[in-house]
């Protein structure tokens, strides 16, 4: 818990470094190269503190994002966090949507691949997984909107839809797209972690006693073998979020990935740290839970953390 | 190498043994794609049918012909040739991606993993400060802060190698740290710095060359996806992001080029997962 705060603690510092790194004074940078006359540039440079040591920048900085105030955007004339406030919406279901892909399919790729070892359906199942995990979420997005969008027309090449149901139609080659590879990832390591532990002698000690097959997968063998897949969960976590700025951008999805994108190209900076800020935060505490996750799962890690 | 394994059982054992040698067929098969490109890239001027920049504009977005065997982009410039020109700066960005966390990495995970302590602990949570941010973020916002362009693509993706190849030389050599040879060069009263480069670094070798492989196709799509962010090498640069960036406006009416490029791309990050894969499989089991 400490050690996760720390860890944003410190990637805020870095992501507010980038102004002092930059090429050019620290206005300069925020401005984005845009002229501003003496007087304005007087009056930005007391706003954002900049005629103040370092540290104490970063600590006004540090004050106002935690108080909500992301600063201003150059681009839009308008607050950072109400610029950013209209674009989490796409951003959260394409996640949603392409977590749920991700999980359900990943799995039970995976736990059938490990039941069929050595099978047919396993060598299709992991050839198809090694191919798709080393693909990224922008080349798959391209293939997808050729084929389905461009080429059969079964769906919308760019837009969002509405409703419920629009939505969810117009955000599933986007969502396919971002869980694509990371399904496979997912898949390979539910099979090699659960092959493994079908292999162990407690399995056998379970099945000996009579216990049917299913009961020996799900609560027997996969209890031990579910770590793996915990660890590369928070890995996956992470790439679905860089993922989503590309797919975003692929799509033409007004989320906060294009904003940033967006914001890159137009050297609006400080969208750019807000954004930056916001998604390492999500994966920060995405990687708590799997923490929390771990404990909860396996009782040797409560032990060792009691011990120490 | 499967010789050696011991048996374990018949069918276990040659099972075992048949994945052995498809992941080396498929090492093989990676290598050679790999070579390929090597050779392409390199010959480029000789192999491509135009210049990659010739714009025609009386030939724009047209679909495969004998003339342009791939169709041409919307400048009419040879998709075939920007694609055999393009493999120059697409490889040579991973290269650099790679040669840079060579050099900083292991020498890193080299000092963490012998000298252990205060200083790995150091080294350790940096890393975690560097690889707490979701992967190319920390890039994107240095090229904010920068300006576009391969040199800050290159460095910007090259920092976040770094920390990911010093953990693996790391673990590698907490595990030979505690093996005898290492304990006959300290009492033979080896100074620490030849042990770890005299002794050790050859031993973990392998282990950096697989990780490196792998990185390399991991770079190349990150380096692509910054390209096509256009965040990463400009237009009118031939280079494969830059042909999936300015192709993807024209998927609707010409896809030659955003497909072309895309299949380029996974074909080749296929290649590099391929025989890295088939590298650590090689090393881990000797």
């Amino acid at each position: 818990m400490l050690a996760s705060a720390m860890l944003l603690l410190a990637s805020s510092f870095v992501v507010f470094s980038l102004i002092a790194i930059a090429p050019g004074s620290p206005l300069q940078v925020l401005l984005g190269g845009r002229k501003v006359d003496r007087a304005t540039a007087l009056i930005l440079e007391h706003r954002y503190h900049f005629d103040k040591p370092f540290l104490v920048q970063y600590g006004y900085w540090l004050r106002n994002v935690v108080h909500g105030n992301l600063g201003d955007s150059i681009a839009y004339r308008d607050t950072v966090a109400s610029v950013i406030k209209s674009r989490v919406a796409p951003t959260l279901e394409l996640g949603l949507y392409a977590t749920v892909l991700v999980l359900v399919i990943g799995l039970t790729l995976g736990v059938i691949a490990a039941i069929r070892r050595g099978r047919r359906t396993d060598a299709v199942a992991s050839f198809a997984m090694l191919i798709a995990s080393s693909i990224s979420p922008y080349v798959s997005g391209i293939l997808l909107i050729w084929f389905f969008a461009v080429e059969l027309r079964w769906f919308p090449v760019f837009s969002l839809g509405t409703g419920v149901s629009g939505r969810v139609y117009h955000l599933t080659l986007p969502a396919i797209a971002l869980a694509l590879g990371l399904t496979a990832l997912l898949g390979r390591v539910t099979r090699a972690s659960l092959s493994q532990a079908l292999g162990e002698d407690y399995v056998q000690t379970a099945r000996s006693r009579g216990f049917r097959e299913r009961r020996v997968i799900f609560k027997h063998a996969f209890r031990s073998a579910f770590i793996p897949v915990l660890t590369i969960t928070g890995v996956i976590a992470g790439y679905l979020i860089s993922g989503a700025v590309l797919v975003e951008y692929t799509f033409g999805l007004n989320g906060l990935g294009s904003l940033l994108v967006d914001s890159v190209q137009s050297r609006d900076f400080a969208v750019v740290q807000a954004i930056v800020l916001i998604f390492t935060a999500v994966f920060l505490v995405i990687n708590l839970v799997v923490d929390l996750l771990y404990v909860v799962i396996d009782p040797r890690t409560r032990l060792a953390e009691e011990g120490s | 190498m499967a010789t050696v394994v011991p048996a374990r059982g018949g069918v276990a054992y040659r099972r075992r043994w048949i994945s052995r040698a498809t992941i080396r067929k498929s090492g093989l098969l990676g290598g050679s794609i790999i070579l390929i490109l090597i050779v392409v890239a390199v010959l480029a001027p000789l192999l491509a049918p135009y210049p990659p920049n010739a714009i025609q504009f009386l030939h724009t977005l047209e679909g495969p012909s004998l003339a342009h065997l791939l169709g041409t982009d919307y400048l009419g410039r040879d998709i075939l040739s920007r694609l055999i020109f393009g493999a120059r700066l697409s490889l040579l960005g991973p290269l650099l991606v790679v040669g840079i966390s060579t050099a900083v990495g292991v020498p890193l995970g080299l000092l963490g993993g012998y000298a252990g302590g205060a200083v790995d602990m150091i080294l350790g949570r940096v890393y975690d400060l560097l690889l707490g941010f979701p992967p190319l973020l920390l890039a994107i916002a240095a090229v904010a802060a920068f300006s576009p362009g391969f040199t800050t693509a290159v460095l910007a993706i090259a920092i976040i190698y770094v920390p990911l190849l010093a953990r693996v030389v790391r673990s590698a050599v907490i595990v030979e740290r505690n093996k005898a040879y290492v304990d006959a060069c300290k009492v033979r009263g080896f100074r620490a710095s030849r042990i770890v480069f005299g002794h050790v670094l050859p031993v973990i070798v392998p282990t950096i060359v697989a990780q490196a492989t792998l990185n390399f196709g991991y770079a190349l799509l990150d380096l692509a996806g910054l390209a096509f962010l256009g965040l990463g090498v400009q237009p009118p640069t031939a280079d494969w992001g830059v042909m999936l960036s300015e192709g993807r406006k024209f998927i609707l009416l010409a896809p030659e080029e955003v497909l072309a490029a895309s299949v380029t791309i996974a074909v080749a990050v296929v290649a590099f997962n391929l025989l890295g894969d088939a590298l650590a499989q090689r090393y881990s089991s000797s």
